[in-house]
C-alpha cells in the first residue's frame, strides 16, 4: 500500500488569524440561549402551580357560599363528605339547603372506572402477549397503530357511538338496560384505555431477558408455558403500574360518560343505571350558562380539587411503580458477579445425582400441552377482536348515519337550525386555526423546555444542589410531574383554563382563551416527547459537535434537532391529533354551547381572528349530537373528524419511521 | 531520552513541547481514574498512549481538548499546558478548535459529506474559501477521488474506513495544532487501518499527533514515543498510573519494567 503523498499546506495555513470565531460572542449567545430555555421550561411549573391555586382558593370559596346560603339549614362542611346526593345544581326551596355528598359522583367515577380496568387488563395484557410473541414483526409495525388508534378517537366520537348505537343494540339483548347508564361508558372507556395498558406491557415484555427465554425453552417449555410462567410474573409490576394509569385515566373520562351516562347524580351502586361521574359534573356545570360568582360555578372547582387529587395519587402511585420495574429489569440483564465462594461440584455430588436420575420418571402428556398452547394462543388472538370491530362499527354506524349530508354543501356551509341547511364551515375552519395556533406555541415552548430540562438541567441542578443524589431525585420529581401532567383529567385544563385566561386575564370565551388551554393541556405531552427525541440523539455524534469547536447550544441547534427531526415533527403532529379531538376542556372554555355561525376571520363582532368567538368539530359534534334530530348531522362530522386524525396520525407515523434507514450506529 | 537527539526520516523531531501534563489526576466522583501523570509531549511527534483496558488512557486523552467537561463529576487536579497555556484558562470552544480529536468509532454528522467539514469551519468563523478547505482536506486523506461527484451525499452511506478518513478530514480542515486520537482503526478493516496509519506518519509533519491503540503493532508502526500506562490497585480502588515513557524503540526493544515488558508479550490485558 502506497502512503497517500501529502500535498503542501502552505505556510499561511496555520495561522490563527484564519478564525473569525469570538468565543466571547459564542458563550453571551450561549447564555442567552441556556436562560431562554431555562424561562420556558419554568412554564410547566407555573401550570402545575397555577392548578392547585386555583382549586383550593375557589374550593374554599365554594364552601363559603354552600355555608352562607345553607346557614338556616345547617349546612357544614363535613356534609361533604356525608351527604348521599349532589344537588348542587339546584336552586334549594327556602329553608333548605343543597346536598353535596360528592361521594355520589365518585362512586358514580369508580364504577366506570372499575368496569374499565376489568376490560382492559385482560385484553391489554392478551395484546401484548400477542404484539410480542404471536405475531410476525411486519404484521406488527401495521397491527400495533390500529391497536392504538382507539386511544386516538376523540372521546366525543365514542360518548356519541355509544349513545345512539352502543346502548341501544344491548337493550335489544338485555331489555333492562336504561337508555343512560354507567355500564356502557364503563365498556368504552375500557376499551379507549387498553391502549394504555398494551403500551406499557409491551415495553415491559419487550425489557425481559432473552436469555430468560433460552434458559426456558433449553427446559422444554412450550411458549404458552414460558408466557405464562416467566414472563408475565416477570413483568407483574409493571402491569400493575398500567392498571393504576389505566384506572386513573378511566376514573376522569369526561365525553363518554357525559353522553352515556346522563347528567343525573345518583347514589347507586347499580350499573345499569343512569349516573353522573365527577369529570361529567365538572363538564356540566362548566357549560351550563352560570355567573362566575355563582355557587354552580364554583362547584366546578370543588369537584375538580377532588379528581384532581384522586387522579394525581393514583397517576403518582403508577408511575412511580413503573419507573421501579424499569430500574429493576434494567438491573436483571446484568449478572452479579460472584467470585471464589463457590466450590466445584464433587465426585459424591454426581454419584447421589447419578443414582437419583434413574429413577425419575416424566409424565408426558404432550396433548394436553398442545391443547392449553392452542388455548392460549387463541385467547390472544380473540383479545384484538373487541378493538377491531369497535373500529369497525364506528365507521360503518357513522358513516351510514351521516352519509346523506356528506357533500360539498356540508364544507360550505354553517350551523343551522334546519338540519337541510347545516354544515361544519365554521366548526372546520375554527378547529384549524386553533390547533395551528396552539402548534405554535408548542413547539416554541415545548422544544425550549425539553431543551432544558433534556441539557442543561442536570448542569443546572448540580450547580445548585452541589449533591449528586438530590440532582437525580430532583429530577426524578420533574419528570413524574410531567408525566402526571399529561395524565390529568383534560376538563381541569379546561376549569383552569376558564379561571386563569377568561376569568382573572379577561380575554373572553376567545379563541385565544381556547388556544392556550389546549397548549397547556397538551405542552406536557410534547415535552416528554421531544425529550426522548432528543434522548435518542447518540452521544458519539454530542461530541463530534463538541470536538469541532461547537457550543453547547451550537451542538443543540445544528447536530441534535437535525437529527432528531423526525421524532420531533411527530411528537408535533400527535400534540395535533389530541388537540384537534379535545372535547371536554373546550367545552369549558367555550361555557354555554350556542349557533356559531361564523369563521374567527368574519365574525359579526369585528373582533378579530384572536378574540373572536368560535366553534369546533367535536363542540359541533357534541351539540348534534344531544338532540335527536340533527343526529345524523353529528355522524357527517364525525366522519370528518376521524378522516382529518387518520391523515395526521398516519403522518405522524411516516415522519417517526421516515429517517430510520439512516439510523447512527452508536 | 533526550528528545533533541531523536530523529525518524528526514523530519526533525522534538523541537518543543506541544502538551505538558504536570502530575495530572482525574476523578469520577469519589472514584480515581488515573493519578499522578506527568509528561511531557513533544511537537510535531506522534505519542501512543498503551495499556490494560481500564487504565485510564481515554479520561487522559479527553482531559487535554476537556471534553470531560461533558461529565459534571469529574475532578481534575494538577495542570495541563498546551503550547505553555493552561487548559482551564482557554475558553473550551477556541481549546477544541485548536486541539482536534477523532473518536474510536466513525461519528460523521448525518448530513452530506460536504457539510461534515463545512460545518466545523462556519462555526468557528473560517475567513477563507470553505469549499476550497473542503477540497484540500478531502484530498489530504485521499477521499477526494473517492467521493468527488457525490459530495452531496449523506456521509453515513460510506464505508466504515472512508468515514473514519471523513471525520480526520473533518478534524484537519479546522487546522488544529495538536490531534487525539482515540483508537481510530479499532472498528475499522486492516486496509482501512493500514491507510489510516500511513496518514498517521505523514501528519506529524504540520500536526502534533496523541493517538490510543490497542495494536501494538500499530504503536511500533507510528509512534516516537510511547507512554506505557499501567493499572494499579491501592485503599480499594484501581486506577491508572504512567509505568513507561519512552521512545518507540526504546520501549520496545528494552523495556524499563517488568509491567510493561508482560504487556509487550501480551501477558496481561
Amino acid at each position: 500500500m502506497v502512503a497517500p503523498e501529502l500535498p503542501e499546506l502552505g505556510n499561511g495555513s496555520l495561522e490563527k488569524g484564519r478564525w473569525a470565531s469570538d468565543h466571547r460572542v459564542v458563550n453571551f449567545w450561549e447564555g442567552v440561549f441556556a436562560l431562554t430555555t431555562a424561562i420556558l421550561a419554568t412554564i410547566p411549573i407555573l401550570v402545575f402551580l397555577a392548578i392547585i391555586v386555583f382549586m383550593v382558593y375557589d374550593s374554599v370559596e365554594f364552601f363559603r357560599s354552600y355555608l352562607e346560603e345553607g346557614k338556616a339549614a345547617g349546612a357544614t362542611i363535613w356534609q361533604f363528605f356525608t351527604d348521599r346526593e349532589w344537588t348542587v345544581m339546584f336552586e334549594p326551596p327556602e329553608g333548605e339547603r343543597r346536598r353535596i355528598g360528592v361521594i355520589s359522583l365518585i362512586i358514580a367515577s369508580s364504577i366506570v372506572a372499575l368496569i374499565a380496568v376489568a376490560v382492559a387488563a385482560p385484553l391489554g395484557v392478551l395484546m401484548s402477549v400477542v404484539v410480542t410473541h404471536y405475531l410476525p414483526k411486519r404484521l406488527n409495525y401495521f397491527i400495533t397503530p390500529v391497536l392504538n388508534m382507539i386511544s386516538g378517537v376523540p372521546t366525543i366520537v365514542l360518548g356519541a357511538f355509544a349513545f345512539s348505537s352502543f346502548t341501544p343494540a344491548l337493550q335489544k339483548i338485555f331489555p333492562q338496560i336504561q337508555p343512560y347508564n354507567l355500564l356502557v361508558s364503563g365498556l368504552l372507556v375500557g376499551l379507549f384505555v387498553t391502549p394504555t395498558v398494551l403500551g406499557i406491557g409491551v415495553s415491559a415484555i419487550n425489557a425481559v431477558p432473552r436469555s430468560y427465554f433460552e434458559a426456558a425453552y433449553s427446559l422444554g417449555m412450550r411458549k404458552y408455558e414460558y408466557i405464562l410462567n416467566i414472563v408475565l410474573p416477570t413483568v407483574f409490576p409493571a402491569l400493575i403500574a398500567a392498571f393504576t394509569l389505566a384506572f386513573s385515566r378511566a376514573f376522569g373520562e369526561t365525553m363518554i360518560p357525559v353522553l352515556a351516562s346522563g347528567l343525573t347524580p345518583q347514589f347507586t351502586f347499580n350499573p345499569l343505571q343512569a349516573g353522573q361521574t365527577v369529570a361529567s359534573f365538572i363538564f356540566q356545570a362548566a357549560t351550563a350558562a352560570v355567573g362566575f360568582d355563582t355557587l354552580e360555578f364554583k362547584s366546578m372547582f370543588a369537584t375538580g380539587l377532588v379528581l384532581f387529587l384522586l387522579t394525581f395519587a393514583l397517576n403518582s402511585v403508577g408511575n412511580l411503580s413503573r419507573r421501579r420495574f424499569a430500574a429493576q429489569i434494567e438491573s436483571l440483564g446484568v449478572s452479579k458477579v460472584e467470585e471464589g465462594t463457590g466450590s466445584l461440584p464433587g465426585e459424591e455430588t454426581f454419584y447421589a445425582l447419578g443414582e437419583r436420575m434413574t429413577g425419575i420418571e416424566f409424565k408426558r402428556n404432550d396433548s394436553l400441552r398442545a391443547l392449553g398452547g392452542a388455548i392460549f394462543a387463541g385467547l390472544s388472538y380473540a383479545s384484538l377482536v373487541p378493538t377491531f370491530l369497535l373500529l369497525l362499527f364506528l365507521t360503518v354506524s357513522n358513516f351510514r348515519q351521516g352519509a346523506r349530508y356528506l357533500n360539498g354543501k356540508f364544507f360550505t356551509q354553517f350551523a343551522d337550525p334546519d338540519p337541510e341547511q347545516a354544515g361544519i364551515l365554521a366548526a372546520l375552519v375554527g378547529n384549524l386555526w386553533l390547533v395551528l395556533l396552539v402548534l405554535v406555541i408548542l413547539i416554541v415552548v415545548g422544544l425550549g423546555a425539553a431543551i432544558f430540562l433534556e441539557e442543561y438541567a442536570e448542569i443546572f441542578l448540580f450547580k445548585v444542589f452541589r449533591n449528586r443524589k438530590v440532582v437525580q431525585w430532583v429530577e426524578t420529581l420533574l419528570e413524574i410531574n410531567l408525566d402526571n401532567l399529561s395524565a390529568i383529567p383534560t376538563i381541569i385544563y379546561g376549569v383552569l383554563g376558564t379561571e386563569l385566561f377568561i376569568r382573572t386575564m379577561k380575554m373572553g370565551r376567545s379563541v385565544l382563551a381556547g388556544t392556550l388551554t389546549l397548549a397547556i393541556l397538551a405542552l406536557p405531552f410534547v415535552i416528554t416527547t421531544f425529550r426522548a427525541s432528543l434522548r435518542n440523539v447518540p452521544a458519539t455524534l454530542r461530541y463530534a459537535g463538541y470536538a469541532v469547536g461547537m457550543s453547547k447550544s451550537q451542538v443543540i441547534l445544528r447536530i441534535a434537532i437535525p437529527y432528531a427531526f423526525s421524532g420531533l415533527t411527530s411528537g408535533v403532529l400527535l400534540a395535533a391529533t389530541v388537540t384537534m379531538g379535545e372535547t371536554a376542556a373546550l367545552g369549558a372554555v367555550v361555557g354555554s354551547l350556542g349557533l356559531i355561525s361564523f369563521t374567527p376571520f368574519n365574525n359579526p363582532e369585528g373582533r378579530g381572528p384572536f378574540l373572536s368567538q368560535f366553534v369546533t368539530i367535536p363542540l359541533q359534534i357534541y351539540i348534534w349530537a344531544t338532540k335527536p334530530t340533527t343526529e345524523p348531522l353529528a355522524a357527517a362530522a364525525i366522519v370528518v373528524l376521524l378522516t382529518i386524525l387518520l391523515i395526521l396520525g398516519a403522518l405522524a407515523l411516516f415522519t417517526a419511521n421516515l429517517f430510520q434507514s439512516k439510523t447512527y450506529e452508536s | 531520552m533526550n528528545p533533541e537527539q531523536k530523529t525518524v526520516g528526514t523530519v526533525l523531531q522534538g523541537e518543543g513541547v506541544s502538551i505538558a501534563l504536570e502530575d495530572v489526576t482525574v476523578f469520577y466522583g469519589i472514584n480515581p481514574a488515573i493519578q499522578n501523570v506527568t509528561l511531557d509531549i513533544y511537537s510535531n511527534t506522534v505519542t501512543a498512549f498503551i495499556g490494560p483496558s481500564g487504565c485510564g488512557k481515554t479520561t487522559l486523552l479527553r482531559c487535554i481538548n476537556r471534553m470531560n467537561d461533558m461529565i459534571t463529576t469529574t475532578q481534575i487536579t494538577g495542570a495541563i499546558r498546551v503550547f505553555g497555556e493552561d487548559v482551564r484558562k482557554i475558553d473550551p470552544i477556541e481549546l477544541r478548535r485548536r486541539v482536534g480529536m477523532v473518536f474510536q468509532r466513525p461519528n460523521p454528522f448525518p448530513t452530506s459529506i460536504y457539510e461534515n467539514i463545512a460545518l466545523g469551519l462556519r462555526v468557528n468563523g473560517f475567513r477563507g474559501n470553505i469549499s476550497d478547505q473542503v477540497e484540500k482536506y478531502l484530498r489530504l486523506v485521499g477521499l477526494y477521488d473517492e467521493v468527488k461527484d457525490r459530495l452531496k451525499m449523506n456521509a453515513l452511506q460510506l464505508s466504515g474506513g472512508q468515514q473514519q478518513r471523513l471525520c480526520i478530514a473533518r478534524t484537519l480542515a479546522l487546522e488544529p495544532e495538536i490531534i487525539l486520537m482515540d483508537e481510530p482503526c479499532s472498528s475499522l478493516d486492516p486496509i482501512s487501518s493500514i491507510r489510516i496509519d500511513n496518514l498517521i506518519t505523514q501528519l506529524k509533519k504540520y500536526f502534533t499527533v496523541v493517538i490510543i491503540t490497542h495494536n501494538l503493532q500499530q504503536a511500533a508502526r507510528i509512534a516516537d514515543w510511547v507512554a506505557f500506562l499501567k493499572v494499579v490497585e491501592a485503599e480499594g480502588a484501581r486506577f491508572g498510573v504512567l509505568g513507561e515513557y519512552a521512545t518507540s524503540t526504546d520501549f520496545f526493544t528494552k523495556p524499563s519494567s517488568i509491567d510493561a515488558y508482560n504487556y509487550i508479550n501480551t501477558r496481561i490485558g
